[in-house]
């Protein structure tokens, strides 16, 4: 807690921008969790309470954002380069941390809303027809029995999901191997001489191992809340699932299930906002996954020189005209060691 | 059929959201490597 505190002052006016801008979202997020647990069965445009649910969801672009800035940028100096690197590793971690329950529960309870409306319209849909055909309290039944729809619930508890694998685990691997980051690169003047870069490097292989642990457990839950959350919202809109609820309250025989099947058929579709809006997101995140790929790709391919340089075979480009001094042997030969000597100041 | 494709989009979406997590995991590590296996102009 001393490291974040002592981060975000000295992150300047990036720090307490973006806490305040994600402790001010997760106050909305709550106070959205406290409004849709009041309207839980309230009758309300599905779409609006969809729209809702996206809006919510938007907090989450600002760990994201941070998590760009926390790729270090190539050249310069090194420990300065690496220290405001995990600036922005620990600053979006605490963003992530403090958006997690609010954004994920309130986000996915209204997709929860939203499909419990669209199960309601059916059944309001459906004691109209049937008061039409003059069979009102089958009307009444089949109504009664769609209202009492766990879609909402439900969409709650794939929040809950979502808030601790989506987005709490990532971000609690940045604030966690950012904060180890900094407090391990405090000691590196300390040590001085060849003893930094060794530290330095040393410190972000371990960072990687949380970072990849965390992000391993978010793309899992990824999957799962996705999967649910497409199975959620469409089975509000599903004319089989319906019919199914509606079936086994009046559980009749034929003449009545033809009458109930022809209440259920003037269940509305849901308009192409959805299916486009998916669409837009899926091209967004395609796009964004071939860049990530394709840098990573020319980092991969780069380091056939770097490592030559690292190990020892060349000297180009280092200042002194020679590769840090606690590496020694040829790597590409199997034998590199470190010269603990040379670490000494 | 049309329900079994939108699961399907929602499904796509979070492997690529999944994926993009995992890679950017991976640019974190690889940049801050890289910041200290490659030569430095001081």
């Amino acid at each position: 807690m001393d490291t974040a505190i002592r981060v975000v002052d000295e992150a300047g006016p990036l720090g307490p921008l973006l806490l305040g801008a994600a402790a001010i979202c997760a106050l909305s997020c709550l106070g959205a969790v406290a409004l849709g647990l009041r309207r839980l069965h309230a009758p309300g445009s599905p779409r609006r309470a969809l729209l809702a649910s996206v809006a919510l969801a938007a907090p989450l672009l600002l760990p994201v954002l941070g998590s760009f800035l926390a790729v270090p940028s190539p050249g310069g100096e090194p420990l300065a380069a690496a220290t405001a690197a995990l600036h922005a590793r620990v600053l979006a971690g605490t963003a992530g941390l403090l958006l997690a329950l609010p954004v994920g529960l309130a986000s996915c309870l209204w997709a929860g809303i939203a499909a419990g409306r669209r199960v309601l319209q059916a059944g309001e849909r459906a004691r109209l027809s049937a008061a039409a055909a003059g069979q009102g309290e089958l009307g009444r039944r089949v109504a009664a029995a769609l209202d009492r729809t766990p879609l909402p619930p439900l969409g709650a508890a794939i929040g809950l999901l979502a808030a601790f694998l989506v987005v709490g685990a990532p971000s609690l691997a940045l604030y966690v191997s950012g904060t180890d980051g900094l407090e391990n690169l405090s000691l590196t003047t300390a040590l001085g001489g060849a003893g930094g870069p060794m530290l330095g490097a040393l410190q972000a292989r371990a960072g990687a191992g949380v970072l990849r642990l965390g992000a391993a457990i978010g793309a899992g839950g990824s999957i799962t809340v996705a999967l649910l959350l497409g199975v959620l919202l469409h089975a509000g809109s599903s004319r089989r699932r319906n019919l199914a609820v509606a079936l086994q309250a009046v559980d009749g025989p034929g003449p009545v299930r033809t009458s109930v099947e022809n209440a259920l058929a003037a269940t509305g579709r849901p308009g192409p906002l959805g299916p486009i809006g998916l669409a837009l997101l899926l091209l967004a995140l395609a796009v964004l996954v071939w860049r990530q790929a394709a840098e990573l790709r020319a980092r991969a391919e780069a380091p056939a020189d770097d490592e030559a340089v690292a190990c020892g075979k060349t000297a180009t480009g280092y200042p002194q005209g020679r590769p840090p001094a606690f590496l020694v042997g040829d790597r590409s030969a199997g034998r590199v060691a470190v010269d603990a000597t040379a670490l000494l100041p | 059929m049309r329900q079994i494709a939108v699961v399907a989009a929602y499904v796509a979406a979070g492997l690529l959201a999944g994926a993009l997590l995992v890679l950017q995991a991976e640019r974190i590590a690889s940049g801050e490597r890289q910041l200290w296996t490659q030569p430095s102009a001081s």
